[in-house]
């Protein structure tokens, strides 16, 4: 049986403001990066910070109600940097005008990620109710 | 306690591949040269003496092949070329830099300016437009990373008069043809224009016609940038056509089609404080106070880069020149 204790509440909300960090930070990257993209924007760029806040921060404190295990957690963090440097590395490309199959990589590999993440919790949570 | 070190030892490992691929992918897409196939250069030769008529031949069916062989073509004149067509009051009014004419082209670079940019015009009159020719970087398209500077395909090509073009390596996709040989039949969303074998020159949207039916009509070269600024002698740009770079003042390339055989190509200098660059309609008023009937996007930024007789008569916005794949010349 899963206990879900005070400790795991607190660690859940830091990784909440972790990711919020991180979230700001992607925001004035991409207002640094726009400095010097001579009027040229990318929406994979200009939205890379919505990767962390929505399945990061936002999806930690939803995750107040059920908790999150270490190894989900590591899962849905490898899952989180994944998409956000794909989103990066195509917002750099369409930037500079340019398309790359390779990139397509990091979404696939980190849309499985954040499956594998999902199939964890629901596991648990079935484990957990039976 | 062993478990944590697990767990840290995952996401370490895990990170490291993250980065490595990272990299990778940025070393692969910016700098790695890699890809490609060759295509030979296009044997002009003129003499003074008689006059007949061009022979053509070709190598392949417009398939592509490791090597391909382009169209060889002999063309002989004795006649000097006319300037035929009224000459624009703004080149009236602006500072010739340098003049060119043998038996196949004439050629007057013009400086002007407009829109607090300076922009260098190539008047352009050939007698036959197979002497409007496209040069490669390498003599290879298709790969990545693959670019030489206008300047160094000039040399090579032994070029009077040479311009940056579409960057068409740059795509995945979109017609090409150069030289009169398809390099790439895979259609695009964006419009092309192309140089016909009879000195005229059209734009359509590549989705709307083969490639092979754009060859057979006599397409010598096909240019896949864009957009399209002038259509049918209306000016069809507009900042509002969902690309950036179209909405911002940026050093530009343009190719303009005055009448059978007589071209402008022009570069507008820009991001510095001597001239600030254009938007998109701003190059189409520049096109059309060239009268062009027909005028066309090129790759710009800083692309954009004029070269005569030597040397680079604009002011690339690097600084110096940026390499780039493919160009547009005419040989001396």
């Amino acid at each position: 049986m899963i206990v879900y204790t005070s400790a795991d509440k607190k660690a859940l909300l830091k990784r909440a403001f972790r990711y919020l960090i991180f979230s700001a930070i992607l925001l004035l990257f991409h207002a640094i990066y726009s400095l010097f993209a001579h009027g040229v924007d990318s929406i994979f760029m200009k939205f890379a910070f919505v990767i962390p806040l929505v399945l990061g921060s936002i999806l930690s404190l939803l995750l107040l109600l059920g908790g999150e295990r270490e190894i989900e957690s590591a899962i849905r963090q490898m899952s989180i940097s994944t998409l956000v440097v794909g989103s990066f590395l195509k917002g750099v490309m369409e930037i500079a005008g340019n398309t790359s199959s390779l990139v397509s990589v990091f979404f696939i590999t980190g849309i499985v990620l954040f499956f594998g993440w999902l199939i964890f919790v629901i596991i648990r949570l079935i484990q957990t109710n039976a | 306690m062993l478990k944590a070190k697990k767990m840290f030892l995952v996401m370490f490992v895990f990170y490291m591949i993250l980065f490595s691929f990272s990299s990778f992918t940025m070393l692969y897409e910016f700098v790695i040269p890699h890809g490609g196939f060759y295509v030979e250069d296009p044997t002009t030769t003129s003499t003074t003496t008689t006059t007949t008529p061009i022979s053509q031949t070709t190598s392949g069916s417009g398939t592509l092949t490791d090597t391909i062989t382009t169209i060889t073509s002999t063309t002989t004149t004795t006649s000097t070329i006319v300037y035929p067509d009224q000459l624009p009051t703004v080149l009236s009014n602006g500072t010739i830099l340098g003049t060119y004419e043998n038996d196949e082209a004439l050629i007057t670079i013009y400086q002007i300016r407009a829109s607090n940019s300076d922009v260098f015009v190539a008047d352009v009159v050939v007698k036959d437009a197979h002497t409007i020719l496209s040069g490669l970087a390498y003599n290879t398209f298709g790969g990545t990373n693959i670019v030489q500077t206008v300047s160094t395909m000039a040399t090579e090509h032994d070029a009077i008069f040479a311009v940056n073009a579409d960057y068409a390596s740059h795509y995945d996709s979109g017609y090409v043809i150069r030289n009169g040989m398809i390099l790439r039949n895979s259609t695009s969303y964006r419009n092309a224009i192309a140089l016909y074998e009879n000195g005229t020159v059209s734009s359509f949207a590549e989705s709307s016609v083969s490639i092979n039916d754009v060859l057979n009509d006599g397409a010598w070269q096909l240019w896949s940038f864009g957009p399209v600024i002038i259509k049918d002698g209306v000016s069809v740009a507009s900042v509002n056509d969902g690309l950036d770079r179209d909405a911002v003042n940026n050093p530009r390339t343009a190719f303009g089609y005055v009448s059978a055989n007589h071209f402008m190509f022009v570069c507008v200098d820009g991001r510095t404080t001597q001239s600030h660059g254009v938007d998109i309609e701003e190059l189409s008023g520049i096109m059309m106070s060239l009268n062009c009937v027909q005028a066309y996007n090129f790759d710009g930024g800083g692309s954009s880069t004029m070269y005569f007789n030597g040397e680079i008569i604009n002011h690339p916005s690097e600084g110096s020149e940026r390499s780039v794949s493919d160009c547009v010349y005419i040989r001396r």
